[in-house]
């Protein structure tokens, strides 16, 4: 019985219960008033979308010190196990000697906090003949749209929106409407004009991988909205672009298609329409 | 240094963060800017265009881009790099990525807020982080996916690929990424070659 409640406690405090939730068709959304609500609306056919929350400054320095630590920990075992190499190999020894660890070098793995949420395009909150609404509570804050995945034997990387996209804020007690998110798969027929450009034309022989397509059409009144939701003033996400991101995935890369009056190309230049600025 | 080299040495660093060998910091980007690109020795591009050579293209190709300079090329190739590493066609979706707002923290503020998170969150994927040094050295799908971000990422800031043969890919691609991004910047700022454009 004490394991069992070991295991819920360290399940409910994990990373990846305690920040975003999505609800499905059927559900009763608890409401708390220091969380934040999204709408997205998706099309019948979808990749999941992956959302990336930023970190705070306290959060950052909280990842920093951790992962020096870690680094200082891990430090004299390796270096003694690479001085160990070098004097086996003048010794006669072939084995090869790796290169000196290092901060920058150095591979860490935090499990202390998340900030990606994946929405899962195959649980709507609500179903219509325009298409599936998702609905997710979440701690509020900045997001950004970073990519697309898709689900088999875990969770998996299609692409990530490395090169543009777009952010908005998610305040708490809200419902923060994204309008309707598009992904595209290569090959398929471009059901969506915006990502016309986007999604491939690369299927040649030998095959080719292509990342999928991504892009937005902001929320407007005649798209429809559940009428389950639950009784919280809705606001309109009102989207900036977002500048560059690492390819933290080792995943393909690729850029969310142009949306209209928000983001903007020049060549790689990211451009945020609503300021007319560019964005690193 | 103007705002397009401002952007690169994050990427740069990034790309060069499972790369021990070439492990830097972000000051290395600079050092390679600096470089006199007639230092710079890249191998011919002259070779037979016969269809050993056509047919794969698809596979081996450098970029260029009319009136670009070996400075912003090079800045350029840095930061198309770092996007290309490529671990597996399926890699898991992390649950974290190290990316936000700046600290206030005058110390914190000056280093790079946006780490790669790491192999041991890709599950088997990451295995593979270490040895990914040379592209010409990944196999058959993962050059796939490499050569898949490159073209996307050097693309989108309108370089065109043009075919080569394996031997050139490997003269240009088998040294450090160092030297990987001053020749692929060297021919890409060069007067256009002479080859057929590669149609993917």
């Amino acid at each position: 019985m004490r394991i069992l409640l070991a295991i819920i406690t360290a399940l409910l405090l994990s990373p990846a219960t305690a920040r975003a939730q999505q609800f499905r068709e059927g559900d009763t959304v608890p409401v708390s008033p220091d969380r934040g609500y999204v709408l997205m609306r998706l099309p019948e056919r979808s990749y999941n979308v992956l959302l990336m929350r930023y970190l705070t400054p306290e959060q950052l320095d909280k990842f920093d010190a951790a992962r020096r630590a870690a680094f200082e920990a891990a430090k004299p075992k390796a270096d003694a196990d690479r001085a160990k190499i070098i004097a086996d190999n003048a010794k006669g020894g072939t084995k090869k000697v790796p290169d000196e660890l290092t901060l920058d070098t150095f591979v860490f793995r935090y499990d202390m906090m998340a900030n990606v949420l994946i929405i899962k395009a195959k649980y709507p909150f609500a179903t219509d003949t325009t298409g599936k609404s998702h609905l997710f509570g979440l701690p509020p804050g900045t997001y950004a749209i970073i990519g697309m995945s898709f689900t088999g034997g875990g969770e998996h990387m299609n692409s990530c929106a490395c090169m543009g996209s777009v952010k908005f804020e998610v305040k708490p007690g809200r419902i923060t409407d994204m309008g309707l998110v598009l992904t595209g798969t290569v090959g398929a027929p471009v059901e969506y004009p915006e990502l016309a450009n986007y999604t491939g034309k690369t299927i040649v022989h030998p095959p080719q991988p292509v990342p999928g397509a991504i892009g937005l059409r902001p929320y407007d009144p005649a798209m429809p909205r559940p009428t389950t939701l639950p009784a919280l003033p809705i606001e309109v996400a009102d989207y900036r672009a977002q500048g560059r991101i690492p390819n933290f995935f080792y995943s393909m890369i690729t850029r969310m298609a142009p949306v209209k009056g928000v983001l903007d190309y020049k060549l790689d230049k990211i451009i945020d329409v609503k300021s007319g600025e560019e964005v690193p | 240094m103007n705002s397009r080299y401002r952007i690169a040495p994050v990427m740069l660093a990034a790309a060069f963060i499972s790369s021990p060998a070439a492990a830097q910091s972000a000051t290395s980007l600079d050092t390679l800017i600096a470089t006199d690109p007639t230092t710079v020795i890249a191998p011919s591009l002259d070779f037979p265009h016969d269809k050993d050579a056509q047919s794969t293209y698809w596979k081996y190709f450098i970029f260029h881009k009319d009136g670009v300079d070996f400075r912003t090329a090079v800045a350029d190739v840095s930061e198309c790099e770092s996007y290309s590493k490529i671990n597996d066609m399926f890699v898991r979706v992390p649950e974290l990525v190290p990316y936000g707002t700046a600290s206030t923290n005058p110390a914190s503020a000056q280093q790079d807020r946006r780490y790669q998170v790491k192999s041991t969150q890709f599950g088997v994927a990451g295995l593979l982080l270490g040895g990914l040094v040379s592209s010409y050295t990944l196999g058959p799908v993962l050059r796939r996916l490499y050569n898949t971000n490159q073209r996307n990422c050097m693309g989108f800031k309108g370089y065109k690929p043009y075919g080569v043969t394996e031997q050139i890919a490997k003269a240009i691609e088998g040294g450090t990424i160092q030297q990987r991004i001053l020749i692929k910047a060297k021919i890409a700022s060069n007067p256009i070659p002479a080859l057929e454009e590669s149609q993917p």
